[in-house]
């Protein structure tokens, strides 16, 4: 269907090549996973397989692509568009209409569709990928979550041949994102999917993956690319977890198989899965920091409780991953507790007294939105300055803070220079400066590649070592795992608030907050009822049988 | 956040074609702009709340209440300082406030009642092309990004210390600039990819865009529309009655 021949593109004729001598071919109905870390040209890749480089966009493009054994360029933009769909990374600058109804119509009205079948094609759609009650709804009233999947499903609804999806479940829960890519990487969806993803978590889904390095392509082939992890580190990736404790080949997405082996080969330790849940629960008297009491809370202009009847302790030093469906009020609850927004009834107390704005640190999920300085240094001491802190102070303080996050030798650069990694670092350092205790981080590694999100798990990590209480909205399991305490929200409510464990052996609630368990946890559940959370207790609680004897 | 006057509710107005909405509203400011009589304004000003309670839609007069009645009391001040009216100085001057109060409130019912999709759609019907009501449209959408970006950098300056609201005059201006900087860039960028961005999803100016079949004129609208041209009429005749048949 679509035939690459010596591929290569740069933004300038002066710069290095982003792609360089790319040479592949996409049959129809395949499904294909890129993977690539941050830099290594998969947006631009997704842009050019749809021709919106260089038709839209600036750059110089050697090589061929033909679609159907016809050169691209030969195509309209509406004979395009009519064959291939593309959804940004950005995905909410792609939405161009107000309302979920408009923004599902519009492409194939502009295909020139009548109002009648494009009407049916979207509520078809909508049933399938179960969006139904958002149709009535305006963009602006949406979650993130919400915001892309109405920007992912409105690309669906003329037809296309082919569907490429530049990083589409960043913001999307993870049962949700299960369930459309086994939509979309079905037999019934005989459609050609590529998807552009920063990890090979979801490499089972696909028929083929290609790894873009930094030097071009370097892996076309089946799903057995997680088995050369050589390859992948060079590449800045890494294997599933489950690829990693099985390392010799096997078929690691087989849990009956995976079951077998661990049966034959492993044995459980009580001793250190009693040692590991003495270790979670060891803990001295919870000392509170904050308190929620009978909140509720509405935007101005709506009647609807985004929270309602909110009570919640938050204990000092607690590690809390918040977690819930698309729309369920985490950001708001987090925000209400950060004393950003005002509960409409109920209060919100800070060590005793009612929270004020900048009690508690705010890292936001989008950097962007509050760099403005010349350099990273200036950046950071921006709110020790605004408190009138003395410069002295504020050096010490500025340089400590770059030394922790790993920034010291950028701190003379301008931050929006930056990869988006660095950038989120900024933005987290810029509030951690002020020593805040409490640090609420709206998901902190959404967009990050391999790298950056272990340096960023890390600095979580070790703030949470040196006493900090963390607060962590999060989509992604594994990350949550980490945890020490799950907080799960459903529609304004607090379905469950307790330790990470008790929530992923709970179906029930896994179900409501639209959460899944991990490969790791699914295994361990499935071989003796008990939940590890990661790859390390999986290790420590099951021993090789040999190393059982020996020891 | 809902930076919009339109209320979402199932009403018989709410319910009306876009095309009557529209026309409607002109009928409303002919209307207003014909008449000049205190009491006949203060007719239309009571057909004009019975309508807003019709449309359920009462909350959005006590949003804009404080605006409106400024407007209406520098007017009334204005037209009675520097102005010579027509008897009564202070009739003709409570005269032409009214008018303007009038004027509004049919711009804030036809706002209350009509979705952005349903203005640009009447616009379309009325004749106007589609690249212009789509880009009209648009730029409403727009409104709402930048304002709601721009919420979320207040917010995430504030958590720095850096709040908006307090301080002197120069305190407060030099606080715009962390404010200013993302927010300008925001727009350079959502600038940059909103071509793209059409462009991915087949928008061309050159479209012809078929929504005819989704809208239809229902009795109701008609003697709506009925009604409206009858009111102009009324206003028309009650301005210059030498033309009362």
């Amino acid at each position: 269907m679509l035939h690459v021949k010596n591929l290569s593109f740069s933004y300038k004729k002066a710069s290095p090549p982003i792609l360089y001598d790319l040479n592949f071919s996409i049959r129809p109905c395949e499904k294909i996973l890129i993977v690539g870390k941050n830099g290594a040209g998969k947006t631009t890749l997704s842009k050019i397989l749809s021709r919106l480089l260089p038709d839209a966009e600036h750059g110089i493009l050697n090589g061929q692509i033909l679609l159907n054994d016809k050169p691209m360029s030969g195509y309209t933009r509406k004979e395009l568009v009519r064959r291939i769909a593309i959804l940004f990374q950005d995905f909410e600058s792609q939405i161009v209409s107000s309302s979920v109804l408009e923004e599902m119509l519009f492409i194939s009205l502009n295909l020139g569709i009548s109002y009648a079948n494009a009407l049916r094609s979207v509520q078809a759609t909508a049933e399938v990928f179960g969006i139904t009650g958002l149709l009535g709804r305006d963009i602006h009233e949406l979650s993130g979550g919400e915001k892309q999947k109405v920007a992912l499903f409105s690309l669906l609804v003329h037809g296309p041949e082919l569907l490429i999806l530049d990083e589409p479940f960043t913001d999307i829960e993870t049962a949700s994102q299960q369930s459309i890519l086994g939509h979309l990487t079905g037999p019934n969806f005989d459609k050609t999917v590529v998807v552009f993803e920063q990890s090979l978590d979801y490499v089972e889904y696909f028929d083929r993956t290609i790894v873009l390095a930094d030097t071009g392509m370097a892996f076309d082939g089946s799903r057995d690319v997680i088995d050369k992890r050589e390859l992948l580190a060079s590449a800045g990736l890494c294997e599933p977890a489950m690829a990693r404790l099985f390392p010799v080949n096997t078929d690691i997405f087989s849990m009956q198989k995976n079951r077998q082996r661990v049966a034959a080969e492993f044995e459980f330790d009580k001793q250190a899965f009693s040692a590991l849940i003495a270790e979670s629960c060891a803990h001295a008297a919870p000392q509170e920091i904050i308190s929620m009491r009978d909140v509720g809370f509405r935007y101005k202009g709506c009647r609807e409780f985004v929270l309602d009847k909110i009570h919640l302790s938050v204990a000092k030093g607690d590690f809390i991953s918040l977690l819930g469906r698309n729309g369920s009020g985490k950001t708001t609850l987090t925000k209400c507790m950060a004393g950003i927004l005002s509960p409409v009834k109920g209060e919100v107390m800070y060590n005793g007294k009612p929270v004020r704005a900048g009690d508690v640190g705010y890292v936001y999920q989008n950097p962007d939105n509050q760099i403005f300085a010349e350099t990273v240094y200036d950046e950071i001491a921006f709110a020790l300055r605004q408190k009138q802190v003395p410069e002295e102070t504020v050096q010490c303080s500025t340089t400590e803070i770059l030394s922790t996050m790993g920034l010291s030798e950028k701190a003379k650069l301008d931050p929006f220079t930056l990869a988006k990694g660095d950038r989120q670092k900024i933005a987290c350092a810029s509030i951690l400066v002020m020593r805040p205790d409490v640090v609420v981080l709206d998901e902190p590694t959404t967009g990050l590649d391999l790298p950056s999100l272990r340096e960023m798990m890390k600095i979580i990590s070790m703030l949470h070592r040196e006493g900090k209480t963390i607060l962590m909205i999060t989509h992604s399991m594994e990350t949550a795992a980490l945890s020490k305490t799950v907080i799960a929200m459903d529609n304004g409510r607090i379905a469950f608030h307790g330790p990470t464990r008790a929530f992923f052996e709970n179906d029930e609630l896994l179900r409501a907050a639209r959460c899944r368990r991990t490969p790791i946890m699914d295994l361990s559940m499935s071989l003796n009822g008990k939940c590890l959370l990661n790859e390390n207790e999986f290790r420590r609680c099951w021993i090789t049988k040999n190393a059982g004897a020996s020891s | 956040m809902n930076v919009f006057l339109y209320t979402k509710k199932a009403t018989f107005l709410h319910g009306l074609d876009p095309r009557t909405k529209i026309l409607v509203l002109f009928a409303f400011f002919i209307t207003s702009v014909f008449l000049q009589n205190l009491v006949a304004l203060g007719a239309v000003l009571l057909v004009m709340l019975a309508l807003f309670a019709l449309a359920k839609s009462t909350a959005n007069i006590l949003r804009m209440g404080v605006l409106f009645c400024i407007i209406a009391a520098t007017t009334f001040l204005l037209w009675l300082l520097f102005c010579k009216g027509q008897g009564s100085a202070v009739m003709y001057a409570g005269a032409q406030s009214l008018r303007f109060v009038d004027l509004l409130l049919a711009g804030l019912l036809f706002l209350s009642i009509t979705s952005l999709e349903e203005f640009y759609a009447g616009l379309m019907l009325c004749g106007m092309p589609y690249p212009m009501a789509f880009a009209l449209s648009l730029s409403f959408r727009l409104v709402v990004i930048f304002v709601s970006t721009g919420f979320t950098i207040v917010e995430a300056q504030k958590v720095r210390g850096n709040d908006v609201k307090g301080g002197s005059i120069l305190k407060r201006i030099r606080s715009y600039a962390p404010l200013l900087v993302p927010l300008i860039l925001s727009g350079v960028k959502k600038a940059e990819t909103l071509t793209i961005a059409l462009e991915s999803k087949g928008f061309s100016p050159n479209n012809k865009i078929n929504i005819k079949d989704r809208y239809a004129m229902k009795p109701s609208d008609w003697l709506t529309v009925a009604l409206g041209l009858a009111l102009c009429v009324a206003a028309f005749l009650f301005r210059f009655p030498r033309y009362t048949p």
